[in-house]
């Protein structure tokens, strides 16, 4: 899947406890993070899809909720 | 330990004293960008989005090469040259989190910031030195390592965005 794609999905997202790791979610028996990077030297996001980045992105995609 | 505050006061002196001064266009550039860092968020030139913000930051530490240069000319030891690049470096990265519209995305990075460093504000100086020298940098690599950083994530981005930072001549 590219980046573009897997921000239209929504994903089940749940807080992980980490902190360079706060999300993931199971995606298709895949396991999906969001490692929060250096921004604003880097971007602030980067999705993960069983440990390979997919993509960086630098805002909270619309469609996807964020867990409380 | 390193007085932080003071050194950010030696540093906006210093940046007042090359405002005064006829120390070339692009050198009075680099000042006018640096001292934005403490400026209030108020004014046409905000960022408003995390893009912006990037791109603000980004012109922010790419005057560090060129200060850095004139503070070897004016004799300064290389741990003063690395703690006021430090300093404006770690401004501006506040500043940029102050500028971000939607503060739970700055919880997020404080979060990362206090597991990776122990300090939701990011990397202190002292944090710094300590790591640079647990990799084995030892004497000036120490300091040049830290005031050589920020050039490298300036190539790193610039290269990325094809941007050229407003405060760098091209």
């Amino acid at each position: 899947m590219t980046l573009e794609q897997c921000l239209k999905t929504s994903p089940a997202w749940r807080r992980s406890g980490k902190g360079e790791y706060p999300y993931s979610a199971t995606v298709g028996g895949h396991e999906w993070r969001i490692r929060v990077n250096d921004f604003p030297a880097e971007a602030l996001y980067t999705l993960l899809i069983d440990s390979r980045a997919v993509g960086d992105f630098d805002g909270w995609p619309a469609a996807w909720l964020r867990p409380d | 330990m390193r007085n932080l505050k003071a050194c950010g006061l030696a540093l906006l002196a210093f940046l007042a004293t090359m405002l005064s001064m006829d120390a070339g266009i692009n050198l009075v550039q680099a000042g006018e960008v640096a001292q934005s860092a403490a400026s209030t968020p108020d004014d046409n030139a905000t960022p408003r989005t995390n893009d912006e913000i990037r791109r603000w930051y980004n012109d922010q530490v790419a005057v560090i090469p060129a200060l850095n240069e004139q503070w070897r000319k004016d004799g300064l030891s290389v741990e003063t040259r690395a703690c006021k690049a430090y300093d404006i470096r770690h401004g501006a990265r506040l500043k940029a989190r102050e500028f971000m519209p939607d503060k739970r995305e700055v919880a997020d990075l404080q979060a990362r910031d206090q597991e990776k460093y122990g300090n939701p504000d990011g990397p202190t100086f002292e944090y710094l030195v300590q790591k640079n020298r647990d990799e084995g940098l030892t004497g000036d690599e120490v300091y040049e390592n830290i005031i050589g950083s920020a050039k490298r994530t300036n190539e790193g981005y610039n290269k990325r965005f094809g941007v050229t930072p407003t405060g760098m001549s091209p």
